[in-house]
């Protein structure tokens, strides 16, 4: 049973549609980082990338009265930001090579868009999960991991005792784990029933 | 089959930290094996310096969006008025702007006067004007819900208005003042349908079912129902919290599968069942009438237990099964057990661990500690209308000190 949807943004979705601009503002707020992080794997430039992005939240602030459903939206944000970041870069390199890199001959357009949202989900949800430790712990976190410092070098710079550093590291990465155990993923429910039928089955025997 | 991008990315960080159950192995292989692309994207997001470079990347992206920023009241100011749209040229189709600072630009054409966005050189001032709009303050959980039909739509229940939301096999669905209710219309075609409704954390709401039974569902719980009782026996399934009110109806019992575990078979009233899957038990206590309680999968001595008015029957849950035996408690603190519904906390006798439980649901936060939870046993009532910060004082008033990051609160030792 379903639990814990990406609720709020259903709900801003809705509030938006209605023309909402608290809403608006809280949408934008809460997506900017993800457009901004999609937007950079197609342009080398972040000026590039701002304006692509505030182009799409314009133009989905403009026409928001013909949304419908939902998650409509977000797709709806991501899809501008990618057309536009693809169109600018053929502008700017018409036939390069890289275009070949983005869009794989073989491949629908559709099948990348959708393996290329749950990177983007993926990212987020990290960076989510490790900005939520406290703060001495998101330090030494991202020294460990984002800049490749070893226990020792922390400890230098934070001025700290190493052992210290590898206990309050351990712990971060224990909160992380413990933080990706208890988001809820909704599986597909035939798919949950097979597996529960399946098991029912192991155990009976 | 349709995935979420956002169930596939936290089952890939489960794979990685290595708490995949075996349901979400499968449909995590199943998306793999869709399409060549998710195979790739797949492969590439285990390896860790993948990873790394993203999170970097991501890094990026946000001091990049401390740049983007947008004034609210500003947006007010930028609605599509007929007459503005008659008097100038349509703008955003026009190609050659594409290629320009565009948000300004189209407003200007546009003769609003206003700009939508700017970008804000001076980093510390962007961020402040950008963290103006955020709420100092965690609010309190309130009425809300999501409800799921037979066919997999989804409406949010917070604030819509009162009418007719959906018409369902054998019943229609409306909304009154905040509550939903099925009413049959007599007609039953073919196999029941079942809806599923649920509430996230911080928001609580009220059901009618087709029979008239009432359910009062706490925060994030969900229970799933037929949209029509046909047959022999009402059945439902419910995960988390939820109060109930049974409508009498002696030919056709009522069950609730709690969270696949454990069984209660209603034979009278009103009671209550506190399944959450980080507590050490799923209980259930009944208030009037009289229930049974039956474990799924116990140990073969398990009897079902009758209970009688304030008796709570407490099954430990460990792991993915409820285990050794049923214990009846026999004057259940009644009162304690029905605050939620009543609009209160009520924390006597209840470890500091689990009050934070409580309001984990109630506040959507996370709660850490940053060494060994105090064991302090906490005593007294209050109303869960407060802001968080006002009852953070009060613990830090009994000798608990918090404080607030974000959405989580840190207690001090």
């Amino acid at each position: 049973m379903p639990i814990n949807q990406p609720y709020e943004e259903k709900e801003l979705f809705r509030l938006i549609a209605a023309g909402d601009e608290q809403a608006f503002a809280r949408l934008h707020t809460s997506y900017k980082d993800r457009l901004l992080y999609y937007g950079k794997r197609f342009l080398a430039e972040w000026p590039e990338v701002e304006d692509i992005v505030s182009e799409a939240f314009l133009k989905l602030w403009l026409s928001r009265a013909d949304m419908q459903s939902d998650s409509h939206l977000a797709n709806f944000l991501y899809r501008t930001v990618r057309h536009r970041a693809i169109d600018r870069q053929r502008a700017l390199e018409r036939r390069d090579q890289l275009l070949e890199d983005i869009k794989p001959a073989k491949e629908t357009e559709g099948n990348q868009f959708e393996a290329e949202m749950v990177r983007v989900e993926m990212v987020h949800l990290l960076a989510h999960a490790v900005d939520s430790l406290p703060d001495k712990y998101k330090r030494i976190f991202e020294l460990a991991y984002h800049a490749d410092r070893s226990p020792g070098e922390i400890a230098r710079i934070l001025q700290l005792n190493p052992d210290t550093v590898r206990s309050q590291k351990r712990r971060a990465i224990e909160m992380i784990r413990q933080w990706v155990k208890e988001k809820r993923v909704v599986l597909p429910l035939f798919l949950c029933c097979c597996i529960l039928a399946i098991c029912h089955f192991f155990c009976s025997h | 089959m349709k995935f979420q991008a956002t169930d596939i990315a936290t089952l890939l960080l489960k794979k990685i930290s290595g708490q995949l159950t075996a349901a979400e192995a499968a449909a995590l292989e199943e998306w793999k094996n869709a399409s060549a692309a998710n195979r790739r994207e797949y492969e590439a997001l285990l390896q860790l310096t993948v990873v790394k470079d993203e999170l970097k990347r991501y890094r990026d992206a946000q001091a990049a969006g401390k740049r983007l920023t947008i004034p609210t009241e500003e947006v007010a100011s930028i609605t599509i008025p007929e007459d503005t749209q008659d008097t100038t040229s349509p703008p955003t189709r026009t190609p050659f702007l594409r290629r320009y600072w565009a948000a300004a630009s189209i407003l200007l054409l546009l003769g609003l006067g206003a700009y939508l966005f700017y970008r804000d050189s001076s980093r510390p001032q962007a961020l402040t004007s950008d963290n103006k709009h955020l709420p100092k303050d965690i609010l309190p959980g309130r009425d809300g819900a999501i409800l799921t039909l037979a066919d997999g739509r989804q409406v949010v229940l917070d604030s819509l208005g009162n009418g007719l939301i959906a018409m369902q096999s054998g019943s229609q669905v409306t909304l009154q003042d905040g509550q939903l209710a099925y009413d049959p219309t007599g007609s039953v075609s073919g196999e029941a349908a079942y809806n599923t409704m649920s509430t996230p954390k911080g928001r609580q709401f009220i059901l009618q079912l087709p029979d008239g039974t009432r359910v009062w569902l706490n925060a994030a719980s969900s229970i799933r129902y037929p949209t029509a009782f046909v047959g022999s026996e009402r059945k439902v399934e419910i995960l988390g919290e939820a109060y109930f009110e049974v409508a009498k109806n002696a030919n056709m019992p009522f069950r609730v599968n709690v969270n696949n575990r454990v069984e209660v078979e209603v034979l009278g009233t009103s009671f209550n069942v506190n399944a959450y899957e980080n507590e050490a038990n799923i209980s259930a206590t009944l208030l009037e009438g009289s229930v049974k309680v039956a474990a799924f999968q116990g140990m073969p001595s398990d009897r079902p237990v009758t209970l009688k008015p304030g008796q709570q029957a407490q099954i430990m849950q460990v792991g993915q099964k409820a285990r050794s035996g049923i214990k009846v408690i026999n004057d259940a603190d009644i009162d304690k057990v029905m605050a939620w519904k009543n609009g209160a906390f009520n924390f006597t006798d209840v470890s500091l661990k689990d009050v934070m439980k409580q309001l984990e649901r109630w506040y959507d936060i996370e709660v850490i500690y940053e060494s060994a939870a105090p064991n302090v046993e906490l005593t007294g009532k209050m109303t869960r209308d407060v802001t968080l910060n006002e009852l953070l004082k009060n613990l830090g008033d009994l000798g608990v000190h918090c404080k607030l990051e974000g959405r989580t609160v840190v207690v001090l030792p």
